[in-house]
């Protein structure tokens, strides 16, 4: 296991994977309120989520929203998180997200950022040793192609191909460490058009979640085939996304541009006054909680089971007959010393991981009962394996 | 890439990022790019998706300069522009626009003049530019700018390292003093940031670095100049690794071997005195 839990966000560029993920963090607190765990992030991370949220409140303040505000990533971001045990500073869980930019998955792209090609290795390195596998979708793309010449372009503008390649290197790391959780997170977001469960008319649920399927089967495939086997087998979960709710399409265009169909959406807010009405980012970190805190606890068990090995090597020690030469060199070598120490150490460190054990088990329940958003579903890999 | 300005000696190399129309142009730069990134030590303090200004000896980067150009779906696009072994006035003029949003503005206005749309889609796409069209459309930019501000330091921090805020005009002239001293040879770094908001977090990238420091805070700053000197040389902020003086365990060890011996000479001449007379 890795010394802090990973996720790995593949998406293509401009899908909004900084929104996402700010939505994510922040909810996280709403998710958490009223249990004794709490979510602290490092002063980066901090400070990017609360910049987000005030430009946020002062398009909501004017009441107009400005997709043009949100630049896109050109450096890769790290978010450092951590879940902590409240009162308690050594019951916590820390975790990364690597935030990278989307055109850096592709080869050909990639190969002219000499920067992106060093920093390659590290991100693979991280993709590997991520738990989860978080697919961001523009769900606008998706659901407004409606001509085959639209359809066709739909797969190169989300990136298919290459979040499928990026996939594949995951799966094989996850099978490296077939006891670690393994959880895919499908996310359509900017999907507010497309439900009635969140202040808009939309019908189309069932048929976002069809063409997620088909768009994204040969991924989940390969997954499958990849970590074929596995005694923990890799949970697949569906969570369409209002990273706002109160933001709806308005406007779909598609146009040529540089010879390429692309697809330009202009939003507005809903709503008098728009209210933000973030919609299952909360139940994807409940699923990421819910499988750092199985990892967490099976680190924990390691670590109590290599404490107990070297207490009990300790009084094994103490306790074996010893003849006149070897119990004088014993305690005369200073082994004696050695080995109480040893014992008296172990026997510590055991009862301190067992006290964090409880407090993380205690939280991993609490987080369970936290009802998971209806729109999340889990897909049963029976469909594609 | 050498800038073919009038004012050869203001400038030797200048470059500049920016992205395409297109979904698949994103942020690169235009031409070859710089050999060396070496803003490297300071990114992890940085956001340079917002708009910062990073000062190393003569080099300077200034990043969110904001261009009129939107991409395919209406995003604001912007440029980061690296300007390497720069003069003193001109470093300092160009950090002063950076510093506020009218300055980055007029540089952007100037920066879409000499890189239109379609030359910047092109350039990014399948024509590669050469370094001397790059050059070429930088100077002026870059001319106007070394016609601005006279580099005269009028508020210097005695401070080896400190952390003030973007919004105390007190600050933002001893930042551009630091910028002035820094291209006249002086070792360290000057830089805004948007990633972190706390003196604490100032101070640990002051840590990090291990060189004279001058940090303007976005977001949060102190309201006067805070010394990270007296911080740095005080006792050790939480969560800041130090190295300790603890005794090493290691120079003991051999004690209780060697009285174990001592015991075992003593034992052997009690045993021998007492079989000798028998």
């Amino acid at each position: 296991m890795t010394p802090s839990f990973r996720v790995a966000v593949v998406g293509p560029s401009r899908v909004g994977k900084t929104t996402l993920l700010t939505a994510i963090l922040s909810d996280t607190r709403d998710l958490l309120a009223g249990t004794p765990v709490t979510v602290e992030m490092d002063e980066r991370t901090s400070v990017r989520v609360k910049r987000q949220q005030k430009e946020l409140q002062q398009a909501l303040d004017r009441g107009e929203f400005d997709a043009a505000a949100l630049g896109g990533t050109q450096e890769i971001n790290q978010y450092h998180v951590t879940l902590t045990g409240e009162g308690d500073d050594s019951a916590e869980i820390p975790f990364d997200l690597l935030d990278y930019p989307g055109a850096w998955l592709d080869d050909e792209e990639r190969a002219k950022y000499p920067h992106a090609v060093s920093e390659w290795p590290n991100f693979l390195h991280h993709v590997r040793d991520s738990i989860m596998l978080l697919v961001p979708i523009d769900a606008a793309v998706l659901m407004e192609a409606v001509t085959p010449a639209q359809r066709a372009a739909v797969s190169p503008l989300l990136g298919v191909i290459d979040v499928n390649e990026v996939g594949r290197r995951w799966a094989k790391g996850r099978q490296m460490h077939a006891d670690e959780p393994a959880v895919v997170v499908l996310a359509p977001l900017k999907c507010e058009k497309y439900f009635d469960d969140n202040g808009g008319r939309g019908h189309q649920a069932g048929e976002l979640r069809a063409r997620v399927r088909e768009r994204y089967d040969a991924l989940l495939k390969i997954i499958a085939k990849e970590t074929a086997g596995r005694s923990m087998p890799v949970r697949v979960v569906y969570a369409p996304i209002d990273t706002y709710g109160c933001v709806e399409l308005i406007e779909a265009r598609w146009k040529t541009v540089a010879g390429r169909p692309d697809f330009e959406a202009h939003y507005r807010f809903r709503g008098r006054p728009p209210k933000m009405q973030v919609r299952a980012a909360g139940t994807v970190m409940q699923e990421l909680c819910r499988s750092i805190l199985v990892g967490q606890t099976q680190v924990e068990i390691a670590a109590r089971q290599g404490h107990q090995r070297d207490y009990d090597a300790g009084v094994e020690r103490q306790a074996e007959a010893k003849g006149f030469w070897e119990t004088v060199a014993y305690h005369l070598s200073g082994e004696s010393l050695r080995v109480n120490r040893q014992i008296r150490d172990q026997s510590a460190a055991i009862t301190r991981v067992a006290a964090r054990q409880a407090e993380l088990l205690a939280a991993t329940r609490r987080l369970a009962a936290v009802p998971a958003d209806p729109r999340v579903e889990v897909w049963s890999g029976e469909d594609w394996q | 890439m050498r800038t073919g300005s009038d004012r050869e000696t203001q400038v030797t190399a200048a470059h500049l990022m920016t992205r395409g129309t297109p979904r698949r142009l994103d942020y690169r730069f235009l031409g070859a790019g710089p050999v060396e990134r070496w803003w490297r030590p300071v990114q992890d303090w940085v956001v340079l998706e917002q708009p910062e200004v990073i000062v190393c000896g003569r080099s300077l980067l200034i990043s969110g300069i904001p261009s009129v150009r939107r991409d395919a779906i209406g995003t604001a696009i912007r440029y980061t522009l690296v300007v390497d072994d720069v003069e003193r006035a001109l470093a300092r003029s160009l950090a002063a626009a950076g510093l506020d949003r009218a300055g980055r503005a007029r540089l952007g206005g100037l920066l879409d003049a000499g890189f239109p749309a379609d030359w910047v889609d092109a350039a990014l796409g399948d024509t590669a530019p050469s370094d001397a069209d790059v050059a070429h459309r930088l100077a002026p930019a870059l001319a106007a700018f070394g016609e601005d501000a006279p580099a005269v330091a009028h508020h210097p921090v005695r401070h080896r390292s400190w952390v003030g805020a973007l919004d105390d005009g007190e600050a933002v002239a001893a930042f551009l003093d630091r910028v002035t001293r820094l291209a006249d040879g002086e070792p360290g770094w000057a830089f805004t940031t948007s990633a972190i908001a706390s003196v604490k977090g100032a101070g640990d990238a002051a840590d990090a670095l291990g060189a004279p420091v001058a940090v303007l805070l976005a977001d949060g700053g102190p309201m006067e100049v805070v010394d990270l000197g007296k911080a740095q040389a005080g006792p050790p902020r939480p969560g800041i690794r130090t190295m300790t003086a603890t005794p090493n365990p290691s120079r003991r060890r051999w004690l209780v071997p060697l009285a174990g011996l001592v015991l075992l000479v003593v034992l052997a001449v009690v045993l021998i005195t007492m079989v000798i007379p028998l």
